[in-house]
């Protein structure tokens, strides 16, 4: 136990109190923390005032509201089907899992072609059916959810599995008896398998909206924030601004508000959830 | 217990006499040596390697090792060393990290006689590049100034039959080698930018903002000049000539796509990785950058290597560097200037080097070699990374059609001021 908590302490605990403690120095990464000036809250001032903070937060959380809402629902529903009696369900579940093990840096490379204007094969597809080209990563109102999508595909597959697993734990004799009572399809998803799927509904949110709050590695490939800072999101920025703008202490500061976010997001999710009956369980 | 306490001090004993006696016994290492932080590729090091060799067989005392990173991370990686103490003896870096490693106290300035050779020996754009407050910080490398890149087919079949001079002419060009399908979009780009680059957005911008007699900064470099209203002027010209983002200068101008655009000289060789030597030669010509009411200007920027101010054998580094970067024993040109010109295609920053390679007498090299005469570098602040990121965006933002020109710029400029 004792090695277990000690590595646990000097590698997730004592860089997040760094963290803490470097957002209040004007920090750069050149000079020792110790021998930077002590800001207090400077740092917290200055990108609160700052609209690339303010953009780059919104377009966060408008990522994680269609990464988590999209994601979730379509894997729920492929799940559902996967679940049911049909052939070839190995083979089906094998294609939706395949982009979960395919790198997300050579997924990212792969879609940048895809979506190319000129000659990316999805517009090539659209002009065939007579539909205008989209500027899919050209366009600042179209990269963040260009991103997203290719985010989601590649997700889907893995909540896909946890959804299964919840679904193949749901007592069997629950659906016959609501067969028997002539319940509909619909009745028996909204009565018997959402509920009882609620464990697990509330562990893929809370991990979806994780890591759709950090998000960084699709946009740092496919967009690095651009174009006009359409799809830039707090990942890439903090890196921007510690890395690119020498800012170490700011960067340090939005880390800092970024897991407030989170930690607030996921204790309400946590509480909606349980508020829905969820303590049953 | 007991017993075997002892015994395991007693073998840690030994063990700990075996490795002192190896240590005594074992060959004397190289008296120096020399580490060197750069961005140089596999590629790039197959040319480096052998030059490396030759300075360690002409000086056996000395042990060069070469550290590269990707250019993504060598920044972090020069912050990540400052911290953990684990720092290079040279740096190869980019100018516009200068001002921070000069201004945190990284660098030692060149002895005496350095600064002085360097000043004799290298061109003036390359020394003022290399320059913060005054004092010259080590040996300039790559200079890269901007200049016209054009497919000359197009522009013959389009009827002209010699490169744009003027802005009026730039503009005019443009619309004729514009070609849109029958729903309106554009299939070849008269004039492409190349978005999400700072080298592709910004730096074109700039040398356009000269052209037209404004500036970035002010003179006390504590404010934003762009959004004067001949920066104004300028992104609106410069807007008006980019028919689509969707296109971009690279790789869409090799490809065929794109007819002219302003680009960097070390596009040379990208360009002919794409296209094949002989497709490149036949096709793609330079020009100077169209003539604005200030005259043909470009911006330039460059790479030095700079000497950290904790390496333990300072004269030896120098010593290295003076034989990579100058031309010694007799030879025309320094070993670093062939490496540039040969290997990268890029501008050397010694004059005997640039006078010297046959590849930079290139007609293709001409007016990029020509713009280091009138080349003005980027400002020297620390914060001109950031400065360039957010021109980048508003910048985008105009080509995109979701900004003004004259509003972009005082966005711009008040994000810029917040951090001046």
């Amino acid at each position: 136990m004792a090695p277990g908590l000690s590595l646990l302490a000097l590698f997730t605990v004592a860089p997040i109190v760094y963290s803490f403690v470097a957002s209040t120095f004007e920090w750069n990464m050149l000079r020792p923390l110790g021998k930077s000036p002590f800001v207090g809250l400077g740092n917290y001032l200055q990108i609160l005032q700052d609209d690339r903070f303010v953009d780059a937060t919104i377009h966060t959380l408008q990522y994680a509201l269609g990464f988590v809402t999209i994601t979730l629902a379509v894997a729920l529903l492929v799940a559902v089907a996967l679940n049911s009696r049909i052939g070839g369900k190995g083979l089906y579940r094998t294609v939706c899992f395949i982009p979960v093990v395919t790198s997300m840096v050579a997924v990212s490379l792969v879609w940048t072609y895809l979506y190319n204007p000129t000659y990316g094969l999805i517009n090539t597809l659209l002009e065939k059916l007579n539909l205008p080209a989209m500027g899919f990563l050209t366009n600042p109102n179209q990269s963040l959810f260009s991103v997203m999508a290719v985010d989601i595909w590649k997700r889907i597959g893995y909540f896909m599995i946890i959804f299964l697993a919840g679904l193949q734990g749901i007592p069997k004799d629950l659906y016959e008896a609501a067969r028997l009572d002539g319940a509909s399809g619909w009745h028996v998803f909204s009565k018997i398998t959402l509920p009882m799927l609620k464990p697990t509904l509330l562990l893929c949110i809370v991990v979806a909206t994780i890591e759709a709050l950090r998000v960084f590695t699709p946009i740092f490939v496919m967009t690095k924030g651009g174009p006009a800072d359409g799809s830039m999101v707090l990942g890439v920025l903090m890196y921007q601004t510690a890395f690119t703008y020498l800012k170490a202490g700011q960067a340090s500061a939005m880390a800092v508000l970024l897991f407030v976010i989170v930690l607030a997001i996921t204790i309400i999710q946590s509480r909606l959830m349980r508020e829905g009956g969820l303590e049953s369980y | 217990m007991v017993r075997s306490g002892k015994a395991q001090r007693a073998g840690l004993t030994l063990a700990l006499l075996l490795v002192l006696g190896l240590w005594a016994l074992a060959p004397a290492s190289a008296a120096t040596e020399i580490t060197i932080m750069t961005h140089w590729t596999a590629e790039n090091l197959r040319v480096m390697d052998p030059i490396i060799e030759r300075y360690e067989a002409l000086h056996p005392d000395v042990d060069v090792t070469i550290m590269p990173v990707t250019f993504n991370q060598l920044l972090a990686r020069i912050m990540a060393g400052a911290i953990s103490g684990s720092r290079p003896d040279i740096y190869h870096i980019y100018n516009q990290w200068l001002p921070a490693l000069v201004h945190n106290g990284i660098l030692a300035e060149p002895p005496a006689a350095v600064d002085k050779s360097i000043k004799e020996a290298f061109s003036q754009s390359a020394v003022a590049d290399t320059t913060i407050d005054g004092v010259l910080w080590g040996y300039p490398t790559e200079v890269n100034t901007y200049g016209l890149v054009y497919n000359r087919e197009m522009l013959a079949e389009a009827g002209f039959d010699r490169p744009p001079a003027t802005w009026e002419e730039l503009k005019e060009y443009a619309d004729a080698l514009t070609i849109r399908d029958e729903r309106g979009k554009v299939i070849r780009a008269g004039f492409a930018s190349w978005p999400g680059d700072v080298s592709g957005v910004v730096h074109p911008f700039y040398s356009l903002l000269v052209a037209n007699g404004g500036q970035i900064l002010d003179d006390s470099l504590t404010r934003a000049a762009f959004d004067s209203p001949e920066g104004v002027e300028a992104l609106e010209f410069y807007a008006s000539l980019v028919a689509t983002p969707a296109l971009a200068a690279y790789p869409d101008l090799p490809n065929e796509h794109v007819a002219m655009a302003i680009f960097a000289g070390w596009g040379r060789l990208n360009f002919v990785e794409i296209m094949g030597e002989e497709r490149f030669e036949e096709l793609l010509g330079t020009a100077p950058i169209p003539a604005g009411p200030n005259g043909s200007t470009s911006v330039s920027y460059g790479w030095s290597f700079v000497v950290d101010g904790a390496s333990r054998d300072q004269q030896a580094v120098w010593e290295f560097l003076e034989w990579l970067n100058e031309p010694s024993g007799g030879a025309l040109t320094s070993p670093m200037g062939g490496y540039l010109a040969d290997a990268l295609g890029a501008i050397p920053g010694g004059s005997a080097d640039i006078e010297h390679h046959d590849v930079l007498a290139t007609e293709y090299m001409a007016p990029y070699i020509e713009a280091l005469d009138t080349a003005f570098p980027e400002p020297k602040v620390e914060q001109m990374p950031e400065i360039n990121k957010i021109l980048q965006a508003e910048i985008e933002a105009v080509f995109a059609g979701s900004k003004s020109a004259e509003r972009a710029l005082h966005d711009a400029a008040n994000k810029v001021n917040a951090i001046l």
